[in-house]
């Protein structure tokens, strides 16, 4: 496999994984932060709730210390003392209540307590002082029989009793009502009634107060302002789900209830709802109902923490699409680094080892292909190099072993020459002396047995002259062939006439009708070679020379076996060179001089060993 | 009978003279020369009926005597001595031009009064 394709999956697969342990991580945390931040958000509209209804009970203690203090206690005490001594009250009381001209100044002279009206004056200054707003809008407290004893700020009339908050105050110890918007005011606000009881138990009168809306939620405002972010905002709903605040003050008896307010009724005191009504913008609503603090029952009003989800999971958004692209382009890049390792590394190594294996193979009219990386074409030029100095190298080499093959040649020629010289200047003198020795032959014959000895002697002298000056010169000279058809079997047998074949060896020739196109002169020289060998070979035991001819794919083969002991093995392989002999009267040049002769008529001649047989193929040619 | 005389050349006298012997031991007129332009005067001089001549000879060879005694006498009856084939074309020509044989050196006795028994 090529390493760029390695590489592009290995790449790839990596980036894949990324991308795909990405999208699903990011669901799941997307999932996770949701529960999370439901959860906290929860907390906080449940703290929001705490902090509203503890600020709430602390106002409420707050003026259930005041009806409390002595100056109160005792003030109610002595006022009703005096409405219990008066015939009529309930007369008196019915007829200030429609005397409007006795507002500012109260209906009763001497019953007034002006130290206690000094003392809510100051209460209510406190409040100003303390918060920087009218806190308190009303303040007024009446005695066990619904007439004003004190009235520290707002208009009323001197008779409460008749009024249905004064009733359910004196009954149940405490109205509170519904929130109203207050023109006088320029706000919401809420009256409240505390029944006023003495250190017995006994019914003394009833504080009334009327608290602004901007006190009441003052906690919650502040919380608000603290947990507010542009994308998380804190609400605070009434009992009918109504917005009452949020960023600010609301006219929320003239709205509806919000769209999930049901969902909340339905759920439990503290819970999260997830809105989805846009696909990408989940909102998640988490409330707190109230559960009122300590002896403070609450409003029943709601906190709710309105976050959209698309502020946090926008992030997530970003994180994954840049997971996701980083993968793409991690992909791409690893497509495109594979692509580039390929055509400007795989590419090249691969044409430099196709390169090095025609170099291997002896083709040097290759070169590198110029790369545009530094590195390959380092090696491509190196690789050029080194195939100039190898083809350099081996050129050289030739050239070396040719002149050396030359100056051989030239040694073996000359010597040749000087050989054939040698042997044809000899055959002169030996002509003369065989001539002779014939002469006396002749002229001397049955003189003397001794002398005809010594004649033969000197005969067998000669024959033997000839004989190697003969094999010299059938090595030496080349000459061309003198071809004629003639059959294998003549020549076979004529070389077998030619020699004399001892007694103890049979010499086989087989009934062969093929014709053969050749120079018949050398022709029965080799075979005659092959048979001189053959019977040295046998020497005088009994023996066996097995000639076989066939044709195979126009050729002739001929064996020539012999029952001899074989070749040596160590001279078997260079039988064919020249100057190669086992016997001590032979020139070393017969096979030498056949394998010329086969090569020059376009055949092979080989050897095998066990039994010896040696093979000759030649071509059949037709005239 | 007509007295046959054989003309035989060779430049090696010492041989010239034994094969000389040989022929004449046979019952033939021997007449010899030492080199092809003194073998080509004596054939003109004397017509013999059978030439021997070696080939390998100084003035003028056996192949060139052969052909100028031919071109004088288109019926003459050569044989060539070789040691070996010297001139492979000229060999092929004698050929063609009616060269007897070859006779190859060493020769034997038999050989010669073989051969010149058969030709001359």
């Amino acid at each position: 496999m090529r390493i760029s394709l390695i590489m592009v999956f290995a790449m790839f697969g990596i980036f894949l994984t990324f991308a795909v342990y990405g999208i699903v991580t990011f669901d799941l945390s997307i999932q996770e932060m949701e529960k999370l931040l439901g959860t906290r958000n929860e907390v906080f509209a449940f703290n929001m709730m705490q902090d509203l209804d503890k600020y709430i009970d602390k106002r409420l203690n707050d003026f259930k210390e005041l009806a409390k203090a002595t100056v109160v206690q005792e003030s109610l005490k002595k006022s009703n003392l005096e409405f219990r001594k008066l015939d009529n009250p309930e007369t008196l009381l019915e007829q200030n209540k429609t005397d409007t001209d006795l507002k500012s100044e109260p209906f009763i002279q001497g019953l007034v307590d002006k130290e206690l009206t000094a003392d809510l004056i100051d209460t209510i200054k406190f409040y100003n002082n303390e918060y920087g707003y009218n806190v308190v809008e009303e303040l007024f407290i009446t005695n066990e029989f619904g007439a004003n004893v004190a009235l520290g700020s707002g208009t009323s009339d001197d008779r409460q009793d008749d009024e249905e908050w004064w009733q359910i105050a004196k009954n149940t110890g405490l109205y509170i009502s519904e929130l109203k918007y207050r023109e006088e005011y320029g706000n919401y606000a809420t009256a409240l009634g505390l029944k006023i009881d003495d250190e017995h138990g006994n019914f003394l009168g009833v504080l009334r107060v009327v608290l602004t809306l901007d006190d009441l939620i003052h906690e919650f405002i502040n919380d608000a302002d603290l947990i507010n972010l542009p994308n998380r905002n804190g609400v605070l709903l009434d009992n009918q789900g109504r917005i009452i605040y949020s960023h600010s003050i609301q006219d929320f008896t003239k709205s509806q209830p919000v769209a999930y307010f049901d969902r909340i009724i339905d759920g439990k005191e503290v819970g999260t709802i997830e809105l989805t009504d846009e696909p990408n913008d989940v909102k998640i609503i988490s409330y707190s109902r109230s559960t009122g603090y300590k002896t403070f029952a609450g409003f029943d009003w709601i906190t709710v923490i309105d976050q959209t989800s698309s502020s946090f999971i926008d992030e997530f958004i970003d994180l994954r699409n840049s997971i996701l692209i980083t993968s793409i382009i991690g992909m791409i890049s690893s497509i495109v680094i594979g692509v580039v390792v390929s055509f400007f590394i795989t590419t090249p190594l691969k044409d430099l080892s196709l390169l090095a294996e025609s170099i291997s193979k002896g083709k040097f009219n290759v070169k590198a292909k110029k790369s545009r990386i530094n590195e390959m074409r380092v090696i491509g030029d190196s690789f050029n190099d080194m195939t100039e100095s190898l083809q350099k190298l081996i050129e050289t080499e030739k050239k070396l072993a040719e002149t050396q093959a030359r100056v051989k040649n030239e040694r073996l020629t000359g010597i040749g020459e000087i050989a054939a010289s040698m042997a044809h200047n000899m055959k002169n003198p030996l002509g003369t002396i065989r001539s002779s020795a014939e002469i006396v032959k002749r002229n001397a014959k049955g003189t003397s047995k001794e002398l005809d000895d010594v004649l033969s002697r000197m005969d067998r002298a000669i024959e033997r002259m000839s004989q190697q000056i003969e094999d010299v010169l059938n090595f030496v000279r080349v000459s061309p062939l003198i071809e004629s058809s003639v059959p294998i079997k003549s020549l076979l047998d004529g070389a077998v006439e030619s020699i004399d074949v001892p007694k103890n060896i049979t010499v086989e020739i087989p009934q062969a009708e093929m014709q053969l196109r050749c120079d018949p002169k050398k022709i029965e020289i080799v075979f005659i070679n092959l048979f001189l060998n053959a019977i040295q070979a046998i020497g005088n035991n009994p023996g066996l020379i097995k000639v076989r001819v066939k044709e195979e794919k126009s050729f002739a083969v001929i064996e020539v076996e012999d029952s001899g002991p074989g070749i040596q093995e160590e001279i078997f392989s260079k039988i064919f060179g020249p100057l190669v002999t086992t016997k001590e009267k032979g020139t070393g040049l017969g096979l030498s001089t056949c394998k010329n002769i086969i090569e020059q008529h376009g055949g092979t001649i080989s050897a095998r060993n066990y039994p010896t047989t040696f093979m000759i193929r030649l071509p059949l040619k037709h005239d | 009978m007509e007295n046959k005389t054989v003309l035989l050349v060779d430049d090696d006298v010492d041989l010239l003279e034994n094969t000389a012997y040989m022929i004449k031991s046979t019952g033939y007129e021997v007449i010899t020369a030492e080199n092809g332009v003194e073998a080509v005067e004596k054939y003109k001089e004397i017509a013999p009926t059978l030439v021997m001549m070696d080939i390998k000879m100084p003035k003028m060879d056996g192949y060139d005597a052969f052909f100028k005694i031919k071109q004088f006498d288109s019926k003459a009856k050569i044989i060539l001595i070789t040691a070996y084939t010297l001139d492979e074309k000229k060999h092929l020509k004698a050929k063609s031009m009616g060269l007897i044989t070859t006779i190859s050196k060493p020769y034997t006795f038999e050989q010669i009064e073989e051969i010149v028994t058969k030709y001359a």
